[in-house]
């Protein structure tokens, strides 16, 4: 019983004889001739060997059989491929000994050679894997050796790429490098290379580490190919630049950056590895576009040029171009920014030259005796009053421009955007008057520009106006511009169309913020007011009854006062009228002006009107006897209040009577001023000489006379006196001095304002963080004056509003409730 | 995931394809044995036959293996699990032969029946036989089945199971060195089988086995002597004429000459009682 399990020992082996077996059919394997070969032979040979621990000595002989293949068969196959041109490329003499089509055929036989030896030790190797796989799943893994098939690849490396071509020359991968780059070359020159071929060279080096460990960035391609190919390609780069620089202009030289940018990244597709796009990319970039886009665009043909010329295209391509290498896109914005600061200093630079020239032509016209009646200064003013429009237009006309620039060219970028901006603002803001021409640009639309126009046009109009106030700093000035102004429109009725200004309120609402419209509307608000209480006045008086034919009809704006900036009606340098109040008023007129006055603290008791007598204007129907060719004939004229008190004056003098300057002042009470104006127009002006002055000379003075002009003639009914500036002018320099004044005060209640709300709400604050809050929160209004601020400040102090902390390690305040 | 019942409807089907030559795209040769696989199936448990079949070598090119030197019961054996994920290990009964289809080849024909080992006599034997194969062609989980199996159909005080199992997994079957599963379960079968195994062995076929298989019986010795602690024993000193003992410490023994208390004889005979405990895995 005891025998019956017996027998012979399990698979007994002997390393030699087995080993010889597997050597046999190794062989077979390298000659390609494998296919009589028994798998389940083979593997149960080396796995015996493994079972009896002889796994060690096996992998030794592996590799070693393979070492001696390679360096012995293999490696005379691929070196036999080397021509001496190609082995001396390496040290650059190569390229001169052969023509570059050589070069290129014999280079290809190389490759071929290589490609094939890889590819056949892939398969090979393969193999032995498979019938090794015991050895590698129980030695390798328990000995932390590389599979045998990594160590074989490490053969390749080490027998064929890293050992010398022949001795005393260098490594065969440094040959092999030096082919490819020079087959790169030959392509980039516009040659056609098999780029299969160097892509099948290139895979080899991407499945080949620097150690048997095959850790991932130890790639041979990105330690000893990559870095050469990258090297070489800056030097081509920088000299195909700095070529290209000297012999062509800006956008031929975009378009050849531009393609090839492309080209190397189709390279690295088709012949190289994807792996080296972005690396080839950044070389390409910083060679043709890093270093060189600053001298790009100030080439003669650079931005300047484009700009000048509409060049939209290369435009676009130089924005490209920088876009790829920088996100912010710095020197094209830069140059863009130069351009746009160039183009609009010049603008104001018209403007004030405009402004400031001195008004030759009225002098000649003058001399020439046309229209005569026209003071020079009001002719200089009308100029002006041009320019600013033309200086609105123009500034506009440049932001369109760039606009579509940034559009077309540069993508809708939003750096750029923000840098266009900046530079407009800079523009509008640099020329002091910016607030005001814009207000009268706004003006000359409201009266005049819209008539004839779509909604669609009104509509783009009021869009391009407001595109400039977004642009200005101190929009506390164009509010008080704009108050002005469409007080002006407002009272004398100029404005065209009532729904297109309150368009253009909510506009402003939108853009600049409710405090900014609210005394705009509420001038609106008393217009609308107003016009009831006249319709409500009139029916009142028909009421009455005593319906007297020839009572004078009065219609009435009650203004709110500190709302509408009531000293757009007068002159400069008048003083506040203490004798307003007094103008002597016809009996006929002051009959209504106190019946009005009655009507009106019936409905709202306790307000007191004040009656602006020289901003009226009034409808008189006026009787000369020799006017219509030495025939009577009835004219209406209309004119402003005070020149129909004069009227009126003479009308209840016998025709002869004659009276000075003073005796009408005396009888009036008109202020000075105003008089003599209105006995410009009524006496000087030939159109509307209902008077007769003398001595007739152009200026007013004391001691002249007047009396009714009997013989007055016009063929013209309807007579209109021009005497209160009739239009929005740019303002002379002594309004504008008055303006900045009063600016400077409100500015001065902002600040105050401002300072006491932060102080207010924070108690203490040191100076420095004071000035910047106070600067934040006028930042929407103004932008205010550092030594401004100061000085409020100081005054606060003074009124004990605020107090220094003493102590303080920085100057700081104390809010005082 | 599928569930449980698809899945059990899989393995139905699968067991339908077991040595059955439809679609058969492959065949297992083994001793006078022919087998109808099919890869898809032998290649999805074992990556040896995934390579054995894909590659160029001459398996791949006539799909047809012959694995030399295996006994073909294994080999039907680990087929059928590669079909079923079981195998039924018992030896007698023949289950692979009395399906129709795997083809005895004409005796003789086979060119290389050269099998050193003899072929798996009982369950024991077999399973051992499935493990070392399912090493050989990387099935692991065949692997442990065969093991589970193995030590499963362990009855400690039948000799033949014992014998069997020394000698086929010590002497008959190769496998690596540092593998020791099946080794350690045989040589704890044989400590658990204690007194009554050795009786049912008997000292003749003992003897047989320990000389034929030095490798069992180092193990088990180590095993017993590891069992007891060393240093100083109680010793017993029995006086030879009147068979008196005392107890003394070992350090005594050396230093003191023995006087009997009862007599005066002065010789004496020592002895030492030991004491141990042999760990064995569980496997039962």
């Amino acid at each position: 019983m005891a025998n019956k399990f017996k027998g012979l020992n399990g698979a007994d082996v002997d390393f030699e004889t087995t080993w010889k077996v597997l050597e046999t059919a190794f062989k077979e394997i390298h000659t390609k001739n494998a296919s009589a070969l028994s798998f389940e032979e083979l593997y149960r040979n080396a796995y015996k060997i493994v079972l009896k621990k002889k796994g060690e000595e096996l992998y030794n002989n592996v590799a070693q059989f393979e070492a001696n293949w390679l360096s012995g068969e293999v490696r005379n196959r691929v070196v036999k491929q080397l021509t001496a041109p190609l082995l001396l490329l390496t040290d650059g003499t190569g390229r001169s000994l052969a023509t570059s089509a050589e070069r290129r055929v014999a280079g290809e036989s190389f490759l071929r050679a290589l490609k094939e030896s890889w590819e056949d030790h892939q398969v090979c190797m393969g193999m032995l894997t498979d019938v090794l796989m015991y050895m590698d799943r129980v030695y390798c893994t328990d000995h932390r050796q590389p599979s045998i098939f990594a160590k074989a690849m490490g053969l390749f490396r080490d027998q064929i790429l890293r050992s010398p071509v022949r001795p005393e020359s260098p490594d065969l991968i440094e040959v092999l490098t030096s082919i490819v780059l020079d087959q790169i070359q030959m392509h980039r020159d516009g040659e056609r290379i098999n780029s299969h071929l160097i892509k099948s060279n290139v895979y080899m080096l991407e499945g080949l580490y620097e150690s048997d460990q095959e850790v991932e960035d130890e790639k041979l391609y990105l330690r000893l190919f990559e870095p050469y190919f990258l090297q070489t390609s800056a030097m081509f780069y920088r000299e195909e630049g700095e070529r290209l620089l000297k012999e062509s202009d800006a956008g031929t030289y975009c378009k050849e950056a531009k393609r090839r940018i492309e080209e190397e990244s189709d390279r690295c597709r088709s012949t190289l590895s994807e792996a080296t796009t972005v690396k080839i990319q950044r070389v390409v970039e910083d060679e043709l576009i890093r270093h060189k886009i600053k001298g790009l665009i100030e080439m003669d043909s650079g931005v300047q040029y484009m700009v000048d010329n509409d060049k939209l295209y290369e435009l676009g391509l130089v924005f490209e171009l920088e876009a790829r290498v920088d996100a912010r896109k710095t020197e094209l914005t830069k140059a863009i920014q130069k351009i746009i600061n160039e183009m609009g200093t010049e603008i104001n630079n018209v403007a004030i030259n405009t402004s400031q020239a001195p008004p030759t032509a009225p002098a000649a016209q003058d001399e020439h005796g046309d229209d005569k009646q026209k003071p020079g200064s009001t002719r200089q003013i009308n100029q002006q009053t041009v320019a600013a429009l033309k200086w609105v237009e123009d500034v506009l006309a440049l932001k369109t421009r760039f606009d579509n620039i940034w559009k077309t060219a540069f993508a809708s970028d939003q750096t750029v955007h923000t840098a266009l901006e900046r530079s407009m603002g800079e523009i509008i803001n640099a020329f002091s008057r910016g607030s005001e021409y814009i207000s009268l640009f706004i003006d000359e639309n409201m009266k005049k520009g819209i008539r004839d126009k779509t909604e669609a046009e009104i509509d783009a109009t009021l869009e391009q106006a407001i595109t400039t106030v977004r642009y200005l700093q101190d929009k506390d000035i164009f509010e008080t511009y704009y108050k002005k102004h469409l007080c002006k429109r407002l009272l004398l009725k100029k404005s065209q169309s009532i729904d297109v200004e309150k368009q253009m309120i909510s506009r402003m609402k939108i853009e600049l913020g409710n405090s900014f419209t609210l005394k705009l509307e509420a001038m609106f608000k008393d217009m609308t007011l107003s016009e009831e209480l006249t319709s409500g006045y009139r029916k009142h008086v028909a009421q009455l009854g005593d319906a007297d034919p020839k009572r004078v009809d009065l219609s009435v704006n009650v203004l709110t006062s500190m709302t509408w900036p009531l000293e757009a009606f007068r002159g400069a340098s008048e003083d506040e009228r203490e004798g307003r109040s007094n103008i002597i008023f016809p009996a006929s007129i002051e009959r209504i002006k106190s019946g009005f006055e009655q009507f009106y603290s019936k409905k709202h008791s306790g307000r007191k009107l004040t009656w602006q007598t020289n901003m009226g204007d009034a409808d008189v129907k006026a009787h000369f006897p020799r006017s219509k060719n030495g025939r009577p004939m009835t004219h209406d004229i209309n004119c402003s209040t005070y020149a129909m008190l004069i009227l009126l004056l003479f009308n209840s003098l016998p025709t002869t009577t004659s009276l000075t300057l003073e005796e009408i002042q005396a009888r009036t009470n008109i202020p000075e001023n105003d008089l003599k104006r209105n006995l410009q127009s009524l006496a000087v002006a030939p159109k509307t000489r209902f008077l007769v002055k003398e001595p007739m000379s152009r200026e007013i003075n004391a001691g002249d006379r007047f009396t009714y002009n009997e013989g007055f003639s016009s063929k013209i009914i309807k007579i209109k006196v021009g005497v209160v500036s009739a239009g929005n002018k740019v303002e002379g320099d002594r309004e504008r001095k008055e303006t900045e004044k009063k600016n400077n005060d409100s500015r001065g209640f902002a600040i105050e304002a401002a300072v006491v709300r932060i102080m207010k709400q924070r108690k203490s604050l040191p100076h420095a963080q004071l000035l910047t809050e106070t600067i934040t929160q006028l930042s929407t209004q103004f932008k205010p004056d550092v030594n401004m601020i100061k000085k409020k400040i100081e005054s606060l102090i003074e009124r004990e509003y605020l107090e220094r902390i003493e102590d303080a390690a920085v100057p700081s305040y104390k809010y005082l409730a | 995931m599928a569930s449980s019942k698809a899945v059990q409807s899989f393995r139905n089907a699968a067991k339908d394809y077991l040595f059955n030559d439809r679609f058969s795209d492959f065949t297992i040769v083994c001793e006078d044995q022919e087998f109808k696989v099919h890869r898809c199936f032998i290649c999805a448990q074992s990556k040896w036959f995934e390579r054995c079949c894909s590659g160029i070598f001459e398996e791949g090119k006539t799909n047809r293996v012959h694995l030399r030197e295996e006994h073909a019961s294994v080999i039907a054996n680990m087929i059928s699990f590669m079909y079923t994920f079981d195998y039924n290990d018992s030896t007698s009964s023949d289950t692979f032969k009395s399906t129709s289809t795997e083809h005895t080849l004409p005796k003789g024909s086979s060119s290389s029946k050269h099998l050193t080992s003899p072929a798996p006599s009982n369950a024991l034997q077999m399973n051992a036989w499935v493990y070392a194969t399912a090493e050989k062609y990387e099935i692991l989980d065949l692997k442990a089945l065969a093991l589970e199996k193995f030590k499963q159909h362990a009855d400690v005080t039948n000799a033949d199971d014992m014998l069997g199992a020394a000698w086929a997994v010590y002497k008959h079957i190769s496998l690596l060195e540092t593998d020791r599963q099946l080794h350690d379960t045989v040589r704890d079968m044989w400590l658990l089988g204690g007194k009554e195994l050795i009786a049912n062995i008997g000292p003749e076929a003992l003897e047989d086995c320990f000389a034929s298989i030095p490798k069992l019986m180092g193990e088990l010795l180590t095993m017993l002597i590891g069992a007891f602690g060393g240093g100083a024993k109680t010793v017993r000193q029995f006086c030879k004429t009147c068979n008196y003992y005392e107890l003394f410490t070992t350090s005594d023994v050396v230093s003191k000459e023995f006087v009997c208390s009862k007599c005066p004889s002065k010789e004496a005979r020592e002895s030492v009682r030991l004491t141990g405990q042999v760990a064995v895995k569980k496997f039962w």
